[in-house]
């Protein structure tokens, strides 16, 4: 019985993991840089939906639109203004700089709201849910659905609309979109926007299933490059393998070992992977379209 | 100066002329070692300790170029050495009644073991996989020591010790004055012309004869060597070991920014990179301390967009405005 509930709980967390990783990913294929600022955008967006909440009152999920636009035009502006001069640049000086951003996502919520544990606790009409023996809570039943939503909606995007074919062209050869016409800074901005807004919807969800502090940047940042190592980078269909896989790892964990030695061992099987293994349980050869 | 050094990155011309006349060279190193030594006894409490931490700063800078500069291997986990370094201390006085001046050297040697075991497979990788791989790691050790209640787990350990603060400065004076010692003479020797052919080109470097896995796997443990012994120094010196201190990230970046701002693989660029970036942080810690992490955040981004060449550039550019 125990068990079941891990597994279907691990699932479901899984795609939480699964849509932060889809966005680091994105970001990863199209403008080959590691964006150590993208949980920024998210914990960002769970602090942007807390001051909402608190400030005006309205229900939590009806912020969801609200934090996808603020987060889309944060990431845009940060892709034009910052990121885009270090693209091409040495990767160290991208992987400062984009811890940078980081840290001034985590030092302007430390300053503003504190490092105090934040929570939003959703009003929903159900209770539970009862799933194959697992029962699962409201705000679970809701981040999953949303969470669906969002990837799919992105993923519609990507095959179906011209600026997505525009983003995956980049993705497949950069040189040959510029060719064909691809404004390229322009592509590069709306990937870093839809990153950046996703991560924060995934925010709006995670600050509705756990209290959270600003170093939550850093341990989703952490999830995040494990959620894409065992997909392989660049890829989004890995990302989602990944994300589950995490998320079942991480429930089998605390209901064995407990959550502390999990993560722990989350962490060195991710290095062990990358030593082993580096393009990801997929086999994704993403290196090769250079 | 050789040339590899200019391909590399900029440096400071003044160090130049200094590098290539003995009498300076000799004038320089006296007055740095003068002036260091007289400053606890010039310096207020407070400054002292602004002082200390900038003799930090030199030490993981020294130790951190001759990996993320000789060698081009940029690990964004290397703190993950001071958090080994000021746990053992933790440990070795706590549960066994090591003296602290003991665990300073089996600091050093833990460092060493752990970069031997970890180096070969992590060093195998390039770009992204080598940054996420060192970065997990730290966090994988971060978090082990964190959730197992023998090793400190989250409260971690006090680590009484007798000397006061000029003491300490001294300690970290003599530990700063070896590791640059160590890197002039890696810079002079055969194995550091390897770790900078290597860091330009690994399959040229392996075809005129250099042994790439073992120079690298040595650049990479003689670097967490003085890191881990300063995090013992580390720990004596606050009183008490805890994971957000020496296990933080910060750590791991700043040792990347001290290298960047100075320029990369010189032996003088660490150590002005270190002195700037400190005298910085600290300035951001006490006047802001609601602001810093925002602060830091914006110096970060300031110092890749605006000085990606480092302080040498700055001063050109100002020898050249001047002149």
């Amino acid at each position: 019985m125990a068990l079941i509930d891990a597994l279907i709980g691990g699932l479901l967390l899984g795609t939480l993991f699964a849509l932060v990783g889809m966005g680091l990913t994105l970001v990863y294929g199209v403008l080959d840089i590691i964006n150590l600022a993208h949980t920024g955008f998210m914990i960002g967006g769970a602090y942007l939906t807390f001051v909402l909440v608190e400030q005006t009152g309205i229900h939590m999920y009806a912020t969801i639109p609200i934090v996808f636009v603020m987060m889309f035009a944060i990431g845009y502006a940060v892709q034009r203004t910052v990121i885009q001069r270090v693209v091409g640049e040495r990767q160290l000086f991208v992987f400062i700089l984009t811890f940078g951003i980081a840290e001034v996502f985590r030092g302007g919520i430390l300053a503003t709201i504190g490092p105090n544990l934040r929570f939003l606790e959703p009003e929903l009409p159900f209770d539970t849910v009862t799933l194959l023996g697992a029962r699962i809570s409201a705000p679970n039943v809701a981040m999953v659905i949303g969470v669906v939503i969002t990837g799919i909606l992105t993923w519609l995007f990507l095959q179906h609309t011209r600026t997505g074919k525009a983003m995956r062209a980049t993705r497949d050869d950069a040189f040959a979109a510029e060719v064909m016409g691809v404004d390229i800074p322009f592509i590069y901005a709306i990937t870093m926007a839809i990153s950046a807004a996703t991560a924060g919807v995934a925010g709006v969800f995670l600050i509705s299933l756990q209290p959270i502090t600003p170093e939550a940047i850093v341990l989703w940042l952490a999830y995040a490059f494990i959620v894409v190592v065992v997909g392989g980078l660049g890829s989004i269909p890995g990302a989602v393998l990944g994300g589950l896989t995490l998320g079942v790892f991480m429930r089998l964990m605390q209901f064995y070992v407990g959550s502390g030695p999990g993560l722990a061992l989350a962490f060195f099987l991710l290095v062990a992977l990358l030593v082993i293994r580096p393009t990801g349980i997929m086999g994704v050869e993403h290196e090769l379209r250079h | 100066m050789s040339t590899v050094d200019t391909v590399f990155d900029r440096t400071f011309d003044w160090v130049d002329q200094i590098e290539n006349s003995n009498r300076l060279k000799v004038l320089t190193i006296v007055l740095a070692l003068v002036v260091f030594s007289a400053l606890p006894f010039l310096l207020g409490g407070y400054n002292q300790r602004v002082a200390t931490y900038i003799l930090l700063g030199i030490i993981l800078a020294s130790a951190y170029n001759i990996i993320g500069g000789l060698a081009g291997y940029p690990s964004f986990g290397h703190a993950v050495f001071i958090g080994m370094g000021a746990y053992s201390t933790g440990i070795l006085m706590n549960r066994y009644g090591v003296p602290f001046e003991v665990t300073i050297l089996t600091g050093g040697v833990i460092a060493a073991v752990f970069a031997l075991l970890t180096g070969p497979p992590m060093l195998r990788l390039r770009g992204h996989y080598f940054a996420i791989a060192t970065l997990g790691l730290q966090l994988a050790v971060m978090r082990a020591v964190n959730s197992i209640p023998f090793l400190g787990g989250g409260t971690g350990w006090p680590a009484i010790v007798s000397y006061g603060q000029i003491a300490f400065y001294f300690m970290f004076l003599g530990l700063a004055v070896l590791t640059i010692g160590l890197v002039w003479l890696i810079r002079r020797s055969r194995f550091g012309y390897g770790l900078r052919a290597l860091s330009l080109n690994q399959e040229h470097a392996e075809m005129v004869g250099v042994p790439t896995t073992a120079y690298k796997t040595a650049a990479y443990v003689v670097s967490a060597i003085p890191v881990g012994m300063a995090g013992v120094l580390f720990a004596g010196w606050l009183n008490f070991v805890q994971i957000a201190t020496v296990f933080e990230v910060e750590l791991s970046i700043n040792m990347i920014l001290y290298v960047l701002l100075g320029g990369v693989g010189t032996l003088v660029g660490p150590i002005i990179g270190a002195i700037t970036l400190e005298m910085i942080n600290q300035y951001l810690w006490a006047q802001y301390p609601n602001l810093h992490v925002l602060f830091y955040g914006v110096l970060i981004i300031g110092i890749v967009l605006f000085l990606p060449g480092g302080l040498a550039e700055v001063w050109e550019n100002l020898r050249d405005r001047y002149s």
